[in-house]
């Protein structure tokens, strides 16, 4: 790799950048995330999401065939990446429910699970800057994106966490840029 | 008793915010919805009557910062509040949408205890 910097800014800038890189793949960064996860979910679902471990004989094909839903919120600064939220159609209306306080057995739009799923990618994106990013340096949170599939615009799955919840399971990932890894 | 105009473009969210204000016993004449802040200043027109906006940050169209500005343009601080209602808890957000003409400022999640700390000197 080939750095040109002209001046003692640029140089002290990169160098920042870099830590805030090693700092993002820490344990420690995983453990905010999964904070965030909590937060959100103990405040606005008023129900517990537990941190599990995925089963040693999980069959990633398998398991990426179950995701029905993704939603994703981006962050740019540095680094630039992004926290995507996967989950079962029955565990993203579940979360919904549970958002927006409705009874377990009460049938809810699929808009409404889609922009459930979404606001929750919000939060926890939200809370995660507040907990990692903000200390960091001047951070911009975009707009959720939700789809069957989110096309991620960054090269580098970060971390992953897996969570019971309620009456599901939820994948939280963090991503980066190639040009942070 | 006021007209309120809640301003986010999470449909989930702006349900939830009316849930909060019930909880909270925010006694309000009759709540509007916008999903972004070209929509709020729509709502405003044809509602000239508002008295308390709730609204997020991040939006497409037009964000929370600048619907402030636009809002203060043609209403002051005590005619019209603002109150921010957003995911961006950090200090330089906060700071801008406070000197962009917020009045007062919830990060989310939130409690309708927190809510109802913000709101309750607009309503008493």
């Amino acid at each position: 790799m080939h750095l040109f910097m002209n001046s003692p800014n640029q140089v002290a800038s990169f160098a920042q950048s870099t830590q805030v890189i090693m700092r993002i793949k820490t344990e420690e960064t995983l453990e905010q995330l999964r904070k965030s996860v909590e937060e959100v979910f103990l405040i606005m679902l008023d129900t517990e999401a537990c941190l599990i471990e995925a089963p040693e004989n999980s069959d990633p094909v398998a398991y990426e065939a179950a995701i029905d839903i993704e939603a994703v919120v981006e962050f740019t600064g540095q680094p630039k990446g992004a926290v995507l939220l996967r989950a079962t159609h029955a565990s993203a209306a579940d979360i919904a429910r549970k958002l927006l306080m409705m009874e377990p057995t009460d049938e809810v739009d699929f808009e409404d699970v889609e922009d459930a799923l979404g606001e929750c990618a919000n939060m926890v994106t939200g809370a995660f800057k507040s907990r990692v990013l903000d200390p960091r340096g001047n951070f911009q949170l975009g707009t959720p994106t939700i789809d069957t599939r989110v096309q991620i615009d960054h090269e580098h799955r970060a971390g992953n966490l897996l969570f019971k919840h309620h009456e599901g399971h939820l994948a939280v990932e963090i991503w980066l840029s190639e040009e942070n890894a | 008793m006021k007209k309120l105009l809640i301003v986010d473009d999470s449909s989930t969210m702006r349900k939830i915010i009316k849930r909060v204000l019930r909880q909270a016993e925010i006694a309000v004449d009759s709540i509007l919805e916008a999903s972004n802040g070209i929509e709020a200043l729509e709502q405003l027109v044809a509602n000239p009557d508002v008295g308390l906006i709730l609204s997020d940050i991040n939006m497409p169209e037009m964000n929370g910062i600048d619907l402030v500005k636009a809002v203060r343009e043609a209403h002051s601080t005590e005619a019209l509040p603002v109150i921010m209602v957003t995911t961006e808890g950090g200090e330089a957000m906060i700071a801008s949408a406070m000197s962009s003409g917020a009045n007062g400022y919830v990060t989310k999640p939130f409690t309708p205890d927190s809510i109802r700390c913000v709101l309750d000197p607009y309503f008493s």
